[in-house]
């Protein structure tokens, strides 16, 4: 599902990346652990082409993300949901406009969004939230709201930048066990986290960062 | 990928929907943007309304200088010809007519309110007069001369340098209409220009919002969408305002521009604001507004922190 061959990123003469080399299988779950300033999120941001490699390449399922055209840019987004470590909801909207954003900007028939937007609430237990807005929420509960609006249209990759860091050890477990739920359904997932102690509860595969370096990928 | 659509008319409603609660969201500072460029189109559009009015009131018989000879009342209708065939015979003469005594009492007669006057004469107290277009302006020499050579004419009681006046004010009206093109060019760009940075104010405002449309496959066409119907919502709101200006700016000047007609004794009706005067600032809004929006909503990629 994920290759990544080689990849080097600079900016300027400081190296985020070097010569990292992985892949992931569909259907497989990982995590990517190492220090703040290991080249987790700068690893990520490539796999949504947010960045480009200075060098190497970068495979998702069969699209080679340096020679994606403009035009192809969004739809291969469209396959890739993304969880934040601040969910980064719109306060203004409510809980299902946010989850149902995705939808509306893959332009999805306004018939098919209250399912599909109810479908992705109930996974994460809060469809009796519908129109609250996110003030209303605790932050345990935005996190969900985000973790549906990642997951809303299916993709095939899910991607997680921390999304347990600003939550209580319980929730995290809770999170944690959503995102297995998922795997478990052929999403392919990667985590980054600095939360040594929720990769050690998991069975799932390590890739470690250190210093924009790969020096463990495995279990 | 069946259920989805990519464009159309819900796409379009979508965005109308979401430009409106977009605009609905500040209603105090999108109404004075709205009202400024009303006022902006409007301006350009009451003075064109105003210099046709005054377009209207210019005499057309006079259009060039001129000289006008009043002839003796004692010539005959054949010495009076003759004066006006040699004078057409001159280089510097354009035109002759001769406007028969009978004649222009019948003119000053259907001058406002001078018709019991002209009835309580019991002859005809006005001479013929021979009145020339010359190719030369009032204050030429040439046009000097040849006052000063008809004056000496045993036929000719007294001559009147015509100053053009009309000719003069309508190339000051040409003049008029152009600095009102001009005014309108820089205002249609300064609204351009109005709506541009008030878009992308707007798109800056929504960056987040914009950040995580562009992270979850909205394409540019879906996030710019919305930003450019604000505009062009805003520019038609702005022209249809404007269009009232105009029609209240011709209705506050149409009684005294009336009165200046009648005083010029031109019988063609100024119509005021017509349907086109209205319906230029709508359009001209509309679509600048679009426009000024369509350049401000690129809306980049921002990466997520």
């Amino acid at each position: 599902m994920i290759q990544f061959e080689n990849v080097t990123k600079r900016y300027g003469q400081r190296l985020a990346l070097d010569e990292v080399t992985f892949s992931l299988d569909p259907a497989e779950m990982a995590f990517l652990v190492g220090h703040s300033g290991a080249g987790k999120s700068t690893l990520l941001r490539h796999l949504v082409c947010l960045e480009a490699p200075s060098e190497g390449r970068v495979m998702v399922g069969n699209f080679d993300l340096r020679r994606l055209s403009a035009d192809q840019l969004p739809m291969f987004r469209r396959k890739v949901g993304v969880v934040f470590q601040d969910p980064q909801l719109l306060p203004d909207r409510s809980v299902f406009d946010n989850v149902a954003l995705p939808l509306r900007a893959a332009g999805f028939d306004r018939k098919v969004i209250p399912g599909r937007v109810k479908a992705a609430l109930d996974q994460v237990e809060l469809s009796h939230l519908n129109g609250a807005l996110p003030g209303e929420l605790s932050s345990g509960q935005r996190q969900r709201v985000g973790i549906a609006r990642a997951v809303v249209h299916k993709p095939a990759l899910l991607l997680a930048d921390e999304p347990t860091g600003n939550l209580d050890p319980e929730l995290s477990k809770k999170i944690m066990k959503l995102f297995t739920q998922f795997r478990n359904h052929g999403v392919t997932v990667l985590i980054a986290t600095h939360e040594q102690a929720l990769v050690e509860a998991q069975p799932f595969r390590v890739l470690r960062l250190d210093q924009g370096r790969l020096v463990e990928s495995g279990r | 990928m069946s259920k989805q659509l990519h464009g159309g008319p819900i796409a379009h409603a979508e965005a109308i929907k979401e430009a409106t609660r977009r605009l609905r969201h500040d209603p105090v500072r999108h109404s004075v943007g709205v009202l400024v460029m009303a006022l902006m189109l409007a301006l350009p559009g009451v003075a064109w309304v105003a210099l046709r009015g005054l377009d209207v009131m210019l005499p057309v018989e006079i259009t060039t200088p001129g000289l006008s000879v009043f002839v003796r009342q004692d010539i005959s209708e054949s010495d009076l010809t003759a004066l006006a065939d040699n004078l057409l015979m001159r280089d510097e003469v354009l035109t002759v007519e001769v406007v028969g005594r009978n004649q222009g009492l019948e003119a000053l007669s259907q001058l406002a309110g001078l018709g019991d006057l002209v009835g309580a004469f019991e002859s005809n107290p006005l001479p013929d007069v021979v009145r020339l277009a010359i190719d030369a302006l009032p204050q030429s020499e040439a046009m000097q001369a040849l006052s000063l050579a008809l004056e000496g004419d045993p036929r000719v009681d007294f001559v009147r340098i015509d100053q053009g006046l009309s000719n003069e004010m309508r190339n000051a009206l040409v003049l008029g209409q152009r600095l009102v093109l001009v005014l309108a060019f820089m205002v249609l760009a300064a609204i351009v220009l109005v709506v541009t940075g008030a878009t992308r104010i707007e798109v800056t405002r929504a960056r987040a919002e914009l950040a995580l449309v562009d992270l979850v496959g909205g394409t540019q066409r879906y996030a710019r969408r919305p930003f450019v119907y604000m505009g062009l919502i805003q520019g038609a709101a702005g022209g249809v305002l404007a269009a009232g200006f105009v029609w209240f700016g011709a209705i506050l000047v149409a009684a005294p521009l009336s009165r200046l007609i009648t005083l010029y004794g031109e019988s063609e009706a100024w119509v005021g604001a017509t349907p086109l005067d209205l319906l230029l600032p709508v359009l001209a809004g509309t679509l600048l507004g679009a426009l000024g929006a369509r350049i401000a909503a690129r809306v980049p990629s921002v990466a997520w922190t």
